[in-house]
């Protein structure tokens, strides 16, 4: 059943979706990866994406996020249309995403990163002329994030020094430090070992609650314990979405996992 | 009117040597990701490399081959040599040709001296035609150096189209690690593909001698339009070469007819505003970052 | 590599001489930067022909300092930089032409510099990687091409020569030993504005940028606005070089802005080290020395300084403050002998030390180190520098 129906729990009538996506399609690399996909993520909600590989996933995270521009459609973050804004634009508007593939400033230390994210949507960021470690309040929030969520030993240390794992929590920490409302986070769990994955879902699991999350895995164990309603891509399009216990009972979804190699796991899995 | 008609076609034949110039820098650039900024030294010193051989064999032809043949042994020299060393960071390569630049222009004017030198063409293409049209009066060898540009142009066209090598170094510019993982050897295309530009870059260094002259700063000034043109172009696309190469020489032509006082400067309008508008260049298909 | 820090870690293995060796270390900064100002200042103000030698260093220095933030911090390698040191040059002698005395031709030399920049950065800042470098490139041979053929403005290849330099009270700065007095003041005011400006969130944006400039995106920045501004500061340093420049040398000429004199600037930053505060000035020393003393001994000096250059740039992309940096390392790791394992030695070294030091990067500058396409988990390369087995 191909379905662009609209829903995900929660949400009280009247207020506009945390993040809303009609109609959207985009082309990349010659070929549709996104196909009239509709979404409508309630404020609050813990809303996951799920689908193999190639599913189109990602690209749906960078037009949401704005790096890409939909060929249709239209994106709203809490009821106003930002299609056309640029990522830096819609961060000013409590868009906040992490990536796939870990981006984090490679050549800078953890402080640094952190320091970066938390003056991201403030006017100091232009400041020329004082030193950024005197802005005490930016720095003990970057310190206070850090430790929150056991980096707090890591702070002069550099990217490379870092477990994967401890790699994976910075790059959310990072999008944390800018506030946002609306949250996407790329595969978090992707490359981690198991036990890694479970400190990842622990994170997830305690962020705020009025924090709106949306997130991509194609691992339907690591999404099942933090989301509770799941959306289906496959080929770029909608398959199903509905809360978290049908969508993992659903027979075109147990298809899709059961018939490439295992349940609860999608070819090319994420150890690689 | 006649003014107009003699300037274009001074300009179409500038852009013929500027192109052959541009043709192989966009073609290393897109197979290699490398910024050879050393193209216009190396145009100039096979302009001086013929200059020798043709003062010793009294020959034009044989100044051409060899100021061709020495610059595409100059380029195996620095893409074996000088390449491998920096491990394929391209803003490591492209400081590397800067250096190089100084080195190459140094030894040019120790050896050549700084004093603008001349290469006359053979025989009947030293005279002029009269033109039916108007009666224009018009040098033989800005015929000859237009119709050998618009032949290369054409015989390079053909290669990158129609032939199995051509289809490599165009998927090359398209995806590099795909073709080095369909099995190609792509160090042998790299190699041809270097060896080739500077070969064209020497080749157009000859050819080029009867409309820009051969003297020290010549280098500074091919290599700006190189450049310009490429930018223009899209950096990589071949045809974007060709467009590029008629738009920019047409501008420096008609500004140095008509509005010499800023001629150089009026140049670099069409790349300001090209890159305005379009970054990646009129026929560039990817950003030209 | 493993037989002079063996046998360091040897003699350093005693708890005393570790000590020394880590006062030693963290005094060493601003004891060498004080040292090397004393002395350059003599030299500037002997009177001796080698004040003219420092004279011409300070004055690049300045403007590979305004190359380094934007390039060296910011990533963005403009290879334009002489043409604004000639505009800069340029206003002063063409205003003195039209009749304005000496601070008002200063005052319209720096308002074009600033204006030009704001309306070339514009284009400059749609791009970035090599078509900056292009780009750049392009705007400086603009300005020397309007230098060159707009003769009844410019003096064409003959020049402006300038004759009338700003007086400040009693300090005439036509008088060759106070104008050089006052190139160092700038020098000075220019260096700290730098130190301050790459600790600033700024200059930390800038670094971000150059490391990842997606990122830097998704959070909030709006990029184009960094590099504009960055684009101003390197502009504005040019400008204030050229300015000192042409009553330096009571004339200026297109050779001022020819596309050596680019290359230069971009080679002292390089030399000197890039995303480094002493670096550009160790470069303008380096390059300096080249121009003015190697040239009496050998006519090819050109020749040696590419090659030179070449070097350089294959061997050690961090330039000599990077070898700086690496003799630290070295002594230090011979200081701390029984100390943890290298990975927590390096990010020691990473943080910054108190006192005017270079900033704070240790390892291989990541421009001149090849990136795996599609990757921005740092990979297993081995860190340059630290004397590694």
């Amino acid at each position: 059943m191909t379905a662009q129906v609209a829903g995900a729990p929660g949400g009280s009538p009247g207020t506009p979706p945390a993040l809303e996506a009609a109609g959207l399609s985009c082309r990349f690399g010659g070929l549709l990866a996104v196909r009239e996909v509709s979404l409508r993520v309630a404020p609050g909600a813990r809303f996951g994406v799920i689908g193999p590989n190639g599913a189109g996933k990602t690209t749906l995270f960078n037009v949401l996020s704005g790096e890409l521009r939909p060929a249709s459609g239209t994106v709203r973050l809490h009821g106003r249309d930002v299609t056309r804004l640029s990522p830096p634009r819609r961060a000013a508007l409590g868009l906040g995403r992490t990536f796939q593939i870990t981006r984090l400033f490679t050549d800078l230390t953890v402080r640094e990163n952190l320091t970066l994210a938390v003056h991201g949507l403030s006017r100091s960021k232009l400041q020329p002329l004082r030193p950024w470690r005197s802005y005490r309040k930016d720095q003990r929030r970057a310190e206070d994030l850090a430790a929150s969520f056991g980096l707090g030993s890591r702070l002069e240390r550099r990217p490379r020094e870092l477990s994967h794992g401890e790699l994976r929590e910075l790059e959310v920490l990072l999008a944390l430090a800018a506030q946002p409302r609306v949250l996407l986070l790329d595969e978090p769990a992707a490359g981690l070992s198991p036990a890694e994955r479970v400190d990842i879902q622990a994170l997830i699991k305690r962020l705020d609650p009025a924090l709106t999350l949306v997130v991509i895995e194609h691992d339907m164990n690591v999404l099942r314990e933090v989301v509770d309603w799941i959306a289906v891509l496959h080929h770029g399009q909608l398959v199903t979405e509905g809360p978290t216990a049908e969508v993992q009972r659903h027979p075109a979804v147990r298809e899709l996992y059961l018939g490439t190699g295992g349940a609860g796991r999608a070819a090319g899995g994420g150890e690689r | 009117m006649t003014e107009f008609i003699v300037q274009t076609i001074n300009g179409l034949t500038l852009a013929g040597v500027i192109f052959l110039v541009s043709s192989g820098f966009t073609l290393i650039f897109g197979v290699m990701r490398v910024t050879s900024l050393a193209h216009g030294a190396i145009f100039l010193l096979g302009g001086y490399v013929a200059y020798s051989v043709i003062q010793h064999l009294h020959n034009f032809f044989w100044g051409l081959a060899a100021g061709t043949v020495a610059m595409g042994a100059l380029g195996l020299l620095v893409e074996r040599g000088l390449l491998p060393l920096l491990r394929r960071s391209e803003m490591a390569e492209l400081l590397a040709t800067l250096g190089l630049v100084y080195v190459i222009d140094d030894v040019s004017l120790a050896i050549w001296g700084g004093n603008p030198l001349n290469i006359t063409l053979p025989g009947v293409l030293n005279d002029s035609t009269t033109l039916p049209y108007r009666g224009i009066v018009y040098p033989n060898e800005r015929f000859f150096i237009l119709g050998v540009s618009v032949a290369v142009a054409v015989a390079l066209y053909l290669l990158l189209r129609r032939t199995r090598v051509g289809a490599i170094i165009r998927a090359g510019v398209d995806d590099r690690d795909m073709v080095s993982a369909l099995g190609i050897n792509v160090r042998v295309v790299f190699s041809a593909v270097f060896v080739l530009g500077a070969a064209l870059a020497g080749f157009a260094g000859v050819l080029g001698v009867p409309i820009v002259g051969l003297a020290t700063g010549n280098d500074t000034t091919i290599l700006l339009l190189a450049l310009a043109v490429v930018v223009i172009g899209g950096l990589g696309s071949y045809e974007g070469a060709i467009l590029g190469s008629i738009i920019i020489a047409l501008a420096d032509t008609y500004g140095t007819a008509y509005f010499p006082a800023v001629s150089y400067s009026v140049l670099f309008i069409p790349l300001v505003v090209i890159l305005l508008v379009r970054p990646q260049g009129l026929l560039g298909r990817r950003a030209a970052i | 590599m493993s037989g002079a820090p063996g046998r360091l870690r040897a003699a350093a293995s005693s708890a005393p001489a570790r000590r020394v060796l880590a006062g030693a270390d963290m005094a060493a900064w601003p004891v060498l930067s004080l040292a090397a100002l004393a002395v350059g200042a003599y030299f500037l103000l002997s009177g001796t022909y080698l004040s003219t030698i420092f004279e011409d260093v300070l004055i690049y220095a300045i403007a590979a300092m305004g190359l380094d933030f934007l390039g060296g911090y910011g990533g963005l390698v403009s290879l334009g930089q002489a043409g604004f040191l000639g505009l800069g040059a340029y206003g002063v002698g063409i205003a003195e032409v039209h009749g304005f005395g000496p601070w008002a031709a200063v005052g319209i030399a720096i308002g074009v510099v600033i204006g030009f920049a704001a309306v070339t950065g514009v284009v400059a800042v749609r791009v970035s990687g090599i078509t900056y470098v292009i780009i750049t490139l392009a705007i400086g041979q603009i300005l020397w091409g309007l230098s060159y053929q707009w003769t009844s403005l410019t003096g064409g290849d003959n020049g402006i020569p300038v004759t009338t330099a700003p007086s400040l009270g009693p300090l005439h700065l036509s008088d060759q030993q106070t104008l050089r007095a006052a190139t160092l003041v700038v020098f000075l005011v220019a260096f700290g504005l730098l130190m301050l400006m790459v600790r600033s969130p700024f200059g930390l944006s800038l670094r971000g940028m150059k490391s990842n400039e997606r990122r830097l995106r998704a959070l909030g920045y709006q990029t184009a606005i960094q590099r504009y501004l960055g684009y101003l500061v390197a502009s504005v340093f040019a400008g204030i070089a050229g300015i000192l420049y042409v009553f330096a040398n009571l004339l200026v000429s297109p050779s001022t802005l020819e596309f050596s004199q680019d290359g230069y600037l971009v080679l002292m930053v390089i030399l000197g080290g890039l995303a480094s505060i002493w670096g550009p000035v160790l470069g303008a020393v380096v390059i300096v020395l080249f121009q003015q003393e190697v040239s009496i001994y050998l006519s090819r000096w050109q020749t040696l300084m590419g090659a030179v250059f070449i070097a350089a740039v294959i061997f050690t992309p961090d330039g000599i403050a990077g070898l700086v940096k690496a003799a630290r390392g070295a002594l230090h790791r011979a200081a701390t002998a029984a100390g943890p394992g290298p990975a927590a030695l390096a990010a020691d070294l990473g943080a910054s030390p108190p006192g005017p030091a270079p900033a704070p990067q240790t390892g291989p500058d990541p421009d001149l180190i090849p990136r795996r396409a599609g990757t921005d988990i740092p990979n297993e390369r081995p860190l340059r520098g630290r004397g590694a087995p």
